[in-house]
């Protein structure tokens, strides 16, 4: 029986209150409900269902991950003078790329409405808010591996401070991740799309007016507040996570 | 154990889907009738439980399904309408990824795929993709899915849609035979479907129910309006014009074999006909045969 439940029933048992037909239905309910949940068929759990995904779309969101970190990054070990970056420009870099993967989980996303098939993974048990929160999670384990990795790469040979590049990054990650969460909970799936894909664009043009006008934004000057940003948003995102799980699979999708 | 539609309601913007349903659903196959646009396709995603209800609660065995969530999903089957797949995906692909979306373990799924495809005739294409199957394989494939987990409430929305008359003969006795002590219900416009299978049947029109009730009880309904007769060749298209003609056949001998629906008799030689649950769905939905009596 779960805890919640049981307080319930004790607190509704300790009411001093006379009983009343309304009462000893609301018990029955309670009573009915929590031997429904614990009569459940065995079922693999989250993790279990987290790492099937894996085999079905993760490996494809990951591949695509990659191709489109690895494509700039040679372009500027191939074409470009990569010893000679600076802090900004590093940053900045980083920054765009991120955004550039964010909006790689469009067609992964969209690809339930596309194909048809979001009735039927909503109606199943795990439902279309677990399997939409677990691409989104697929997706971020992906990108910040790949970023990660960009990072050290150019700490490695570059004179750029990998501290400062990860918590820009992590920032902006979190900005994305926020705003596509809100969009799944607030848009309808195909207006999603294209507002995303406008939100990830105004983040860019954002990204280079501060490079612009205010580079001091990259180069670690506000390392803190960017720190203290990122614990907001990482808080948020948790929270708006927990509503999508609660919400209705129509909220989502129709 | 029974499913309980109490006063639901389902309103879009412009249009009321679902327009203040009860209904008692018991163990048994459930056949829910009604011309497109009756509103059975919302009704089958409210109780679902991928639709929220406008107003109205569906309860199972005495719980709201709301307050049931994952033990509600977990005993329950669905093939919507739309069917659809990815298109990388073998028959064997597919039910692995929905055994997955339903949390059944890795024994369990080998062993319900396996029996799946064999009752389904799926066997020879479980490494097929999906794609390059035709419309009634594909559909299997949709009914397949709907029984990996062994529900005990089935919801098939037009099931038979895409199936060849041999495969719809095997559908149905597979039904039969899985719903014993389950809830199975289908939506259809196709009443050949739940004729024969359905122990209830209720009538959707305009987002209301109208009838309920098992075939025999509502064809009892129309018992002195279905007439048959022969008439010459030349005048069927008035017959026609004046009456909703149910069917017709052209006889050897330059006559036509008629079954029709009318409140009297509208020829000489016409006499009364046993009435079957396709008479009654015409006379109910007269617009389907193209004919306003």
């Amino acid at each position: 029986m779960e805890k919640e439940t049981e307080n319930r029933i004790r607190r509704a048992l300790e009411d001093k209150e006379p009983v009343t037909e309304q009462s000893v239905n609301n018990m029955i309910l309670l009573a009915r409900t929590s031997l429904n949940g614990s009569i459940r068929r065995e079922k693999i759990n989250f993790p279990g269902f987290l790492l099937a995904q894996i085999r079905y779309i993760g490996w494809k969101m990951w591949l695509a991950e990659f191709v489109v970190i690895m494509a700039p990054v040679f372009v500027l070990f191939q074409f470009l003078r990569w010893h000679t970056i600076t802090q900004t420009t590093a940053v900045f870099l980083l920054c765009c790329l991120t955004v550039a993967i964010s909006m790689l989980c469009i067609p992964f996303i969209y690809r339930s409405i596309y194909y048809q098939m979001w009735e039927i993974e909503a109606a199943a048990f795990f439902s279309i808010k677990k399997l939409l929160l677990s691409r989104i999670l697929i997706l971020s384990a992906g990108e910040l591996a790949a970023i990660t990795s960009v990072g050290i790469l150019m700490s490695r040979y570059t004179a750029v401070d990998f501290k400062n590049s990860i918590v820009c990054m992590l920032f902006l990650f979190g900005a994305l991740c926020n705003g596509l969460l809100l969009l799944v909970r607030k848009t309808e799936m195909e207006r999603l799309c294209r507002y995303f894909l406008a939100y990830g664009f105004g983040l860019l043009l954002l990204m280079t007016l501060f490079a612009r006008f205010l580079p001091r934004a990259f180069d670690g000057t506000f390392y803190r507040g960017i720190i203290l940003g990122s614990c907001v948003l990482l808080g948020y995102g948790i929270y708006q996570g927990r509503m999508l799980v609660s919400c209705s699979e129509e909220m989502i999708y129709i | 154990m029974e499913l309980r539609i109490e006063h639901i309601t389902k309103e879009y913007k412009d249009k009321m889907a679902v327009d203040d349903v009860s209904l008692t659903i018991t163990p048994g196959v459930w056949g829910l009738l009604g011309a497109n646009g009756a509103g059975k396709t919302t009704l089958m995603k409210m109780i679902a439980g991928i639709m929220t209800p406008t107003s109205g609660k569906i309860i199972y065995d005495g719980i709201p399904i709301g307050a049931l969530k994952g033990s509600y999903r977990d005993i329950f089957g669905y093939l919507p309408q739309e069917f659809g797949f990815y298109p990388e995906f073998t028959v064997k692909d597919y039910l692995e990824y929905v055994a997955v979306l339903k949390g059944l373990t890795k024994t369990g799924t080998k062993r319900k795929i396996a029996e799946l495809l064999e009752r389904l005739s799926l066997g020879d294409v479980r490494k097929k993709r999906i794609v390059k199957l035709s419309g009634g394989m594909k559909r299997r494939v949709g009914i397949a899915q709907a029984l990996l987990n062994d529900p005990e409430i089935l919801v098939l929305d037009e099931p038979t849609s895409g199936l060849d008359p041999g495969e719809r003969v095997r559908f149905r006795n597979l039904l039969s035979e899985f719903a014993h002590d389950r809830i199975v219900v289908i939506s259809t416009h196709i009443v050949s479907d739940v004729e024969y299978i359905a122990n209830q049947n209720a009538i959707m029109k305009s987002g209301k129910i109208i009838q309920t009730g098992t075939t025999e009880s509502l064809v009892k309904n129309i018992i002195g309006k279905v007439w048959r007769c022969h008439v010459p060749d030349g005048e069927v298209g008035k017959l026609e014009r004046e009456v909703q003609v149910v069917n017709l056949r052209n006889e050897p001998d330059g006559t036509t074999a008629l079954r029709y629906l009318a409140n009297e008799k509208k020829t000489k030689g016409s006499s009364l006909a046993e009435p079957r649950l396709e008479d009654l769905y015409l006379w109910l939905f007269p617009q389907e045969s193209g004919v306003v009596r």
